[in-house]
Order: structure tokens, then sequence, then C-alpha cells
């Protein structure tokens, strides 16, 4: 009797297994492909149809982006960082980037000048309106600066002194910094609108957005889908005076928010969505392959990187031996490996190949490459034995950042050094970064560059703007913050100052470059070519502005 | 009965009372400081100090608590997220919708399926319906929902293109969510309804009816099952509850913009206002949750409503 029932139940738990199989291996079965990879997708309910990659294409026709991070609102003064995107679609800058650390092009302004150090005449051209008709002025720029300071939510807006209109369409601003791109960074930091369209609005436009772009918002469903139509009557008849980032080239944009990174693959496969943001490398190569699609790549604005707590009292605080040894021991090929599937390539200084003022002679020298022989060495030159030290890495809670925190833990361990990993979320990582903090030894970052080397290098070593009056890895050093401020102006930003810095990093060893990679944009093979803007550090693909 | 079920809302007020103070000071001593996101790693020291200082996030803990304390329950409003400056009321009330749409349709499911199962399983105890019954109860229980989920969209989103995989529109788009929600709480139900059903099914008032030749089906139906129906609404009250703060997962596999979503994403960003408010929006709704769950007990079981009444007819007398 009990061998029975124990039977049954071996045969219960064989039978649930091969179910839980045979329903793991249905799912797994290779998806039919249409031609373009686009299949409609049936009981699609009170949603419109979608056509995949012919939807994209000609003139009358709709863009599915799968968007992966969603948004709370549109309102124009809200902080952006996660809803620039959309944004974008949405409201204009007076002026744009043409391309990542470029040249400014006029969006809303006709031409600028600068007049002294800290000032900028603008001139507006006078037929904008918004896509509600209301006439855009001088008046218009000064309530969206005013709107956005007193929101307290952009620390660019920091750098401004005064701004006015001078007459309808004359607008003068003022800075009290002469730091490198700050008049770029400041009017690529406020969205446009027309006091009147903003005032009108019942939730601050956080769901009905007014701007002045070629789109209007048809319906948004916060979180979930934003849909755009192409006005017919826009204010700038001229196509060459808008800028690329402000194209057109479709006649509806449907932001479609696909957080799951399978549910990704799936949307793209299906055809619900014709292009994707910030896909995922492993998925990236994958659809590399595939008949149909399209991989877009771009380099990140994001250089990766090692910072060394060197304060007082830790252990690499006056030990650049030490910090050498790291350095040295870490194998940053297999930290593209593993953290983005082999696209990447190791770093020769802190910051990445396409930051403006990077030198490509960096690429020439010798950069704490791997060598665990050479690593053991400097460790024992740093007064330590194999075993006798543990310290402590910090990552943000980023895939990414885990993965490589095990690789380093890895490699460390190879000379001898025990490493303890603690990864903690956005918010409580920000607030330990600071060396201060004395919440690790060693810490992972990811800072991110506006167009220039030295706005990611600022943040890291600029002293004024840490609370510990030191820079971010603990060290005050004041011929060295004298020439990081001087090499943050117009006027010192020279190859020279630029390559003391460099030169000073590299050979202390304060903060070590691991390595730099790519985003991507998968896209089905009706869309040509694909269109990434670069606003104050965060690239993002501009779906109306890509070409069909 | 009408009095029972005001002295429980009554009785809900500390409640939400007590999870106002907990939540508020969990978030309080949790590291991380919402200026610094808001603002991001380019902020200076006197940026930061300045932001924080509107947010009110210097003052002392006393202060800060007392002003939260009295915005929910004199003011009735959770103020505005900290990140998007939105109103937390109007966002809550915006998703809260969806949310408990996905899990009233689910537990209706779980109930609707995973009883009759239940039920079958114990009338056929050891035979062929128990093993089948037991079989698909014991499936379900042993699938994690995020992977069920994907295994659902693979199947009949990618596969056989017959639903879409994300997003939220018509009635297609539920069908899949749904589904990955109720299918833990449909073998939870069923394995509940085939305990509580044996256990009744063996007692001598039901060996009595058989001997009395009552229909084996009103002997399940009538007798059997309104006996052993009070662990089984228990255990769909707190599901119910529980799908109410559990159903992130699914919301975020298939990108339903709920409540549960907003909120991890708030506990991320620190951002107090939305995790406090909606926290105290779930506790509520679990509170009525657990009185409905009551109410609909005293309602199947006479004992249980004949208690309310003897409650009632005691304090009379003891007054008189």
């Amino acid at each position: 009797m009990v061998n029975g029932s124990k039977m049954k139940k071996k045969f219960l738990a064989l039978v649930l297994s091969l179910t839980m199989t045979a329903l793991s291996l249905t799912g797994c079965g290779a998806p039919e492909q249409s031609g373009n990879g686009a299949e409609n997708v049936d009981g699609a309910g009170e949603r419109e149809e979608k056509e995949g990659g012919e939807q994209a294409g000609s003139a009358g026709t709709a863009l599915y982006f799968g968007a992966c991070n969603p948004w709370d609102t549109l309102d124009p003064f809200a902080p952006n960082i996660m809803q620039q995107m959309y944004l974008n679609s949405c409201y204009q800058y007076l002026a744009v980037y043409d391309t990542f650390g470029g040249e400014l092009q006029g969006a809303l302004l006709k031409e600028w000048e600068q007049t002294d150090a800290y000032t900028y005449k603008m001139e507006l051209y006078d037929y904008i309106k918004d896509v509600d008709g209301n006439p855009f002025t001088a008046k218009d720029v000064v309530f969206c600066f005013e709107t956005a300071i007193a929101s307290n939510n952009f620390p660019k807006l920091n750098y401004v002194e005064a701004i006015t209109a001078d007459d309808d369409y004359h607008v003068t601003l003022v800075l009290n910094t002469k730091a490198v791109g700050a008049f770029a960074e400041v009017i690529q930091t406020v969205n446009m609108v027309t006091q009147k369209a903003y005032e009108e609005s019942s939730d601050n436009m956080a769901t009905t957005p007014v701007g002045t772009t070629q789109y209007r918002v048809v319906s948004c469903t916060t979180g979930s889908q934003l849909k755009l139509e192409k006005v017919e009557d826009y204010w700038q008849k001229d196509e060459a005076l808008i800028p690329d980032m402000y194209k057109a080239n479709a006649d509806e944009i449907v932001y479609d928010v696909v957080t799951e990174e399978s549910q990704i693959q799936v949307a793209l496969e299906n055809g619900e969505v014709a292009m994707t943001w910030q896909t995922p490398s492993s998925i990236a190569n994958e659809f590399a392959e595939r008949e149909g699609f399209s991989v877009f790549q771009v380099p990140n604005t994001l250089c990766h990187a090692l910072m060394f707590n060197c304060t007082e009292g830790s252990v690499f605080g006056n030990n650049q031996k030490l910090r050498q040894a790291v350095a040295t021991a870490i194998d940053n090929q297999a930290l593209i490996d593993v953290a983005v599937a082999g696209n990447g390539t190791v770093a020769k200084a802190f910051g990445a190949p396409n930051y403006g003022g990077y030198d490509t002679a960096w690429d020439q020298e010798e950069y704490y490459d791997f060598d665990l022989e050479a690593a053991k060495q400097l460790r024992a030159d740093a007064g330590y034995e194999e075993g006798e030290l543990t310290i402590r890495l910090m990552t943000s809670s980023s895939a990414a950042q885990k993965a490589c925190g095990e690789i380093i833990q890895s490699n460390l361990g190879a000379i001898g050094i025990a490493v303890e990993i603690s990864s903690y979320d956005t918010a409580t990582y920000s607030s330990y970064k600071d060396a201060s903090s004395g919440e690790y030894d060693i810490c992972l970052i990811d800072p991110t560059c506006s167009g220039q080397i030295i706005s990611a290098w600022s943040s890291y070593l600029d002293a004024n703007l840490c609370s510990s009056g030191a820079s971010m890895y603990g060290v005050y050093d004041a011929d060295f913050q004298k020439l990081v401020e001087e090499t943050n102006t117009e006027e010192g930003y020279t190859k020279e100052n630029i390559d003391a810095i460099h030169t000073y990093l590299k050979e202390n060893c304060y903060i070590y470059g691991t390595y730099s990679d790519y985003k991507y944009c998968v896209h089905q093979d009706g869309i040509s070519s694909v269109y990434v803007a670069y606003v104050n550090g965060n690239g993002h693909v501009v779906p109306g502005a890509s070409t069909f | 009965m009408g009095k029972y079920v005001i002295k429980r809302l009554f009785m809900m007020i500390p409640v939400v009372f007590f999870v106002c103070i907990l939540v508020f000071t969990i978030m309080y001593f949790t590291p991380g400081d919402p200026a610094a996101i808001i603002l991001g790693s380019n902020a200076t020291e006197v940026q930061l100090e300045e932001l924080r200082q509107t947010m009110g996030l210097n003052d002392p803990y006393i202060v800060q608590l007392g002003r939260y304390l009295y915005q929910i329950f004199l003011k009735f409003d959770f103020g505005d997220s900290y990140i998007t400056g939105t109103s937390v009321t109007n966002e809550l009330m915006a998703r809260l919708p969806r949310t408990l749409l996905l899990d009233l349709i689910a537990i209706a499911i779980s109930v609707g399926v995973g009883i009759p199962l239940g039920i079958t399983a114990a009338v056929n105890q050891n035979k062929m319906g128990d093993y089948i019954s037991m079989f698909i109860a014991l499936l379900c229980v042993s699938m994690p929902a995020f992977w069920f989920a994907l295994v659902l969209v693979l199947i009949f989103s990618n596969t056989l293109h017959l639903l879409p995989s994300h997003g939220m529109g018509g009635l297609a788009y539920w069908i899949l969510p749904i589904a990955a929600c109720s299918f833990q709480g449909v073998a939870a139900q069923a394995r509940q309804a085939r305990s509580s059903m044996l256990e009744v099914i063996h007692s001598d008032y039901v060996v009595m009816a058989k001997a009395k030749g009552v229909k084996k089906r009103d002997i399940i139906y009538k007798h059997a099952l309104p006996n052993a129906l009070i662990p089984m609404i228990t255990i769909a009250g707190s599901d119910f509850g529980r799908m109410l703060g559990g159903t992130l997962v699914i919301e975020t596999v298939f990108s339903i913009p709920g409540v549960g979503y907003y909120m991890v994403n708030a506990v991320n960003n620190r951002d107090y206002p939305v995790v406090q408010g909606g926290v105290i929006v779930l506790a509520v709704c679990f509170s009525l949750i657990m009185l409905f769950t009551d109410l609909i007990m005293a309602y199947v079981d006479p004992r249980i409503h004949s208690q309310f009444a003897e409650g009632r007819k005691r304090r009379i007398k003891l007054n008189g």
C-alpha cells in the first residue's frame, strides 16, 4: 500500500515535470516570420490595427515605438530625466545640438550672439505658434525660464543670472559662469510653451501637452501609451530651418511602454512595435541575425569607471600602488563580455572616445592593462600580503554593474584581495557615492557626458560640487582643483589642460576607466535610418525624425 | 449587522493611522535623498540644500510626521509626487481601478474554477477525478507567476498570434494578465476546497443524509458545501488582499500602469508621498476586503450571523 502511494506520487511528479517542460517548449517555438518581421496581432480590442513595418513607411502611416521607460508626467517643467524622449516629441528647446558634442542649431531661435563673456542676445522667429495656434513670443521664453527656475528641478539653471524680453522677439540671457557648454546646456534644459496654453491647462500639461513641435498629443494613458499625430499647419514652413531632431517623417507616433526585457523581444517579433531603443545588447545581438530587422548602434554617452575611496583612513588613501594593483588586476574585456555581451571597447582613459576633447593619442598609451603578475607585485609593493586585505565594492542595482562587480571580485581574488560586494538601489547608491560617506573602498560609476569630456569629469573631480569640500573620491589637491576650474571655461578648455587632467588621473589612479559601450535601436527593415538626439548627456531616438 | 459594519469601519481609523506612522517612519529612516535624485549628480550642495529646504526635508522627524498626518486626516490629501510634481491622489485614483479590476476578475476566476475543482477532488477521493483536479492544482501552485506569464505570452501572443503581448486596450489585452494573475489562486482554492469538503463529507450529518437516501447532488451542494465554505471564503479574502499589493509582477510583464508598478518606482526614487499614499490606499482596500469577507461569512453561515445577533441581545440584556 505504501509502495503504491509512493509510486503514485512519483508518477504525478513525473507528469507534472513533463507538463511544465512541454509548456515551456511550446512557448519557445520559433515564431512565424512575415516578410518584414511584422505580423499583426488579432484581437487587438479597442486599439487600432497595426501594420508592422509597413506602418512606418509611406505617408499616412503610424510608427509604433517600444519604449522601455514609462513616463509619469508630460509637464514641461517637471524633472525630466526619465521622460525626455516623450517631452522632446511634444515641446521644443530654443536650439539643439545637431550631433553629440556638435554645433547648436536654432529651433525657435532665428539667431543668437554672445556679446560678452556672460551675455547672449537671442532673436526668435516672429511667426512661431504652438499646436493650438497661440503665438509664441519673447515673453513666453521668459515665462518658461522663470517657471523652470522656480521649480528648483534643474541644476543647470543655476547658471542663469538673468533673462529679459527686450521686445516681442528678442531675449537677453545673462549667465553667471564661463563653464564649457553652459549656454547650450541651459537652453537645452527648458522646454518651451506659451504662457497662455500652460496656464489654461488644468493639469500643468501632465497629460495634455501643447508645444511647438510638429506633433499634437491625441491620447495619453500615463505610463502605458502616448499617441501623437502630425499637425496640418506647422508654423515653420521652411524645411531647411527645422533641426533634424524636430523633423516629422511619420504621420503618427505611438509610444508603447514595454518595460520587461523579454516582452520587448516578443513585441518586436509580433510587429506590435516597429522600433525600440535602449534594447539590451543580448537582444540586439539576436535581432542583428534576423531577417526583416536591423540594429542601429550608437556610442553610449556614459563611460564606465571605477572610483577609489581615497579619504584619510581608507586603505586606498595615500596608497597609489594599491590602487594601481587593483586597476592592473581587472580584466576589462571580461567586464565587457558579461555586462554588454561583448559589445564594447576597453577604456584607455576616464572617458569615452566619442566625447569632445578626448585625445585619440591616449589610445596608444599603456593604461593599467590586465596583468595578474604585475598586479600581484604592485599589491606586494603596496605593503599587503596575499589574503591580508578585504575591500568593499559598491555597485548600483543595475544588472551590468552587478555583473562587473562579480568579475572584479574574481579578478582581485586572483591577486589575493578579497572583495565584499554591496549593491544598492539608485537612491541609496547616490547618497553613498561621495567617498566621504565611508560606505565603500571601491565604487563602480557611470558618469554621463553632455558632449565635452569635462562635463563627465567635473562632477567627480570638482571639489566645489561635493558636499565634503574634497573631490568625489575624497582628495583635495589645490593645484589640481585650480586646473579643473581653469579647464572648465571656454578659454581654458585646451588640449594641454585636458591632457594634464588625464595624466594626473592616470598617474594617481584615483578613478580608473574600465570600458565604453553602445546603445542599440532594433527596428524593422522598413525604417532606413534612425535619428538619435543628444540632450544634456542623454541620447535618445527621435522616432519622428527617423526616415522610412 | 449595520452597527457591526459601522464599528468595523471606525476600527479602520486607528489601523490606517498606525500604517501611516509606520510607513512614514520606515521611509524617513531609509537611506537615500529625494533631492539628489531630482537634481541628479551635477547638483551642487547649495542647490541640494535649497531643494531639501523647499521640500521640508530638513525639518525634524516629528514635524514632518505631524505635517503628513495633518494632510492625510484633516485635508484628505496625499500631497504631490516629489519626482513629477503630480497629485498622488489623482494618480492613485487613475491607477487603482486597473489594479482592482485585474484582481477582482482574477479572484472571481480563482473561486469559480478552484472551488469546483476542489469539490470534484473531494467527492471523488482517490479516484481519477481527484487525481486530475489535484494535478491541475499542483501544476498551478508549482509555477511562479512571472514564468507562467511569460509562457502565456510566448504561446498565445508570440506563437499563436491570438492575443496582444502587452499594453492597455480592449478585452483582449486583459486576458493574459488575468490568467497569469489567477492561476495560483485557483490552486489555493482547489486545495482548500478539497480539504474542507473532505472534512464535512465524513461528518455524521452527511452520513445520516446519505442513509436517508437524499440525492448525492443535494448532499454536496445543500448540506456539505455551505458548511465547508467558511475556510474557502477566508482564503479568497486574504488572496484578494495579497493580490492587491502583489500584482506588481504581472503589471510589469504586461506593462499595465497599476498601483504596484507605481509604488515600486516610487520606492526606488524615494518618492515618499507616493509610497505613503499607495500603502495607505492599499491598507484601506485590504481592511474593506476583510470586512466584506466577514460579512459574506455571516451571510453564508447562520452560526456567525447569530453570533452578531447574540452579541447585540447580550448587550441589551446587560444594559437592561
